[in-house]
């Protein structure tokens, strides 16, 4: 009895450590409510399955894998609202001449640890192409952001504030890049 | 009957220690004082890999300019207020946006509802020199000490850049620079004597950032 009471809690312990071990980071969001200027547009914003449910994993540490899919999905739809008049995140039915579609896309994320770059932080490098369409103009936009953040936490940490910092950035060239792009489309 | 009045005071202690445990939520914008100029501190980020972590600067200068009466924003809130602008841009050679950001229209519209005069821009660092002396510790069975002397000479600088956001104007730079030197005595009991050369070059900073708003 007693040694399938020991078995089951090695067991246990080794269940626990294991799914530990491989818990995806989750990224916190850091964009500032602060209303911004909307304009008098409507916007359709297609967010693929793909975007939203996308998880980092890193390419030789496969332990390391970010949850960033909801957090981009989030700080898209949140810069959108903060511009636009009128966001729809599902299909139209109708098929409306006035609505942009805007469709963005993860083109490149790069992580890299201290011990890859020899430095004391943490790095991150996102891209993202963003296709905007309306009835006479189709554009595609690029935004990248670059960000390091010291390592002096668990890594867990390190990089979430690290995500948390690349998002912010890209949610700030996004909406600037926005607000100059919709007085031309 | 004690038993109770102790629990009862015991009580009282654990929720006044409660109670003040939450300051304030409002934030400086909310209690600013409008006959007095609002400045806000923002910090420069470096171009280097080498970030230097030093916030006592921003902390100190925030401390001398409020005690001047000056309405002071400090950098996580100004740069929140201000976004989508202020956000150091790694990615490319400029890290932190230019004065020319003063005369963009979009920014201009959000920073009028901020009501910000001026704009002060802060970087230091202290280098340290190399450590001279020695202090050796020992224990024993019938107790143990310390005995020495080690002594560490260090030099802040502080660097200041502040613009006058309404006339869209670089008032200037101001740099500040100054000695300490960090001791250890040690007689049976180490007694660190800690630099003042922030605290001093902060002092220097702020009372000159003081003069050159007053001139403006």
């Amino acid at each position: 009895m007693t040694k399938t009471i020991g078995l089951l809690f090695i067991l246990i312990l080794i269940i626990f450590a294991a799914s530990c071990n491989n818990q995806s980071i989750l990224v916190d969001i850091d964009v500032p409510e602060q209303a911004s200027i909307s304009l008098e547009k409507q916007v359709f914003l297609k967010i693929t399955p793909e975007f939203e449910n996308f998880i980092y994993r890193h390419p030789y540490e496969h332990s390391l894998s970010i949850k960033i899919g909801a957090a981009q999905s989030l700080v898209f739809k949140k810069i959108m609202k903060k511009v636009f008049f009128l966001v729809q995140t599902e299909e139209p039915s109708g098929k409306d001449d006035s609505t942009i579609m805007i469709t963005p896309k993860l083109t490149n994320i790069e992580i890299s640890k201290p011990e890859e770059s020899g430095l004391t932080s943490y790095e991150c490098r996102l891209e993202y192409s963003m296709e905007i369409k309306s009835k006479k103009y189709a554009i595609n936009h690029n935004v990248l952001a670059y960000s390091r953040t010291p390592s002096n936490k668990s890594q867990s940490q390190d990089v979430s504030e690290l995500m948390s910092q690349c998002l912010r950035k890209i949610a700030s060239k996004l909406e600037i890049k926005l607000l100059e792009l919709t007085s031309e489309v | 009957m004690k038993y109770n009045f102790f629990l009862t005071l015991i009580l009282v202690i654990f929720i006044t220690s409660c109670t003040r445990q939450h300051p304030s939520q409002g934030s400086s914008f909310d209690n600013r004082n409008n006959i007095f100029p609002t400045v806000a501190i923002v910090k420069k980020n470096d171009k280097g890999l080498f970030q230097d972590k030093e916030d006592f600067f921003i902390t100190c200068l925030t401390k001398e300019l409020r005690e001047k009466n000056y309405n002071i924003i400090s950098d996580k809130e100004f740069r929140d207020r201000a976004f989508p602008f202020f956000e150091p841009d790694e990615a490319t050679m400029n890290v932190e946006p230019s004065i020319d950001i003063l005369q963009e229209k979009l920014f201009q519209q959000k920073i009028k509802t901020l009501g910000v005069d001026y704009i002060i821009w802060v970087s230091g660092q202290t280098d340290y020199a190399d450590k001279v002396g020695a202090v050796s510790c020992a224990l024993g069975l019938q107790g143990g000490g310390c005995y020495g002397y080690a002594s560490q000479n260090d030099e802040s600088k502080i660097q200041s850049e502040i613009w006058h956001v309404p006339r869209k104007k670089l008032l200037g730079y101001n740099t500040a620079t100054a000695k300490g030197k960090y001791q250890l005595f040690a007689f049976v009991i180490p007694i660190p004597i800690p630099s003042d050369s922030r605290q001093k070059s902060c002092k220097k900073i702020s009372h000159s950032i003081v003069l050159k708003l007053l001139e403006n």
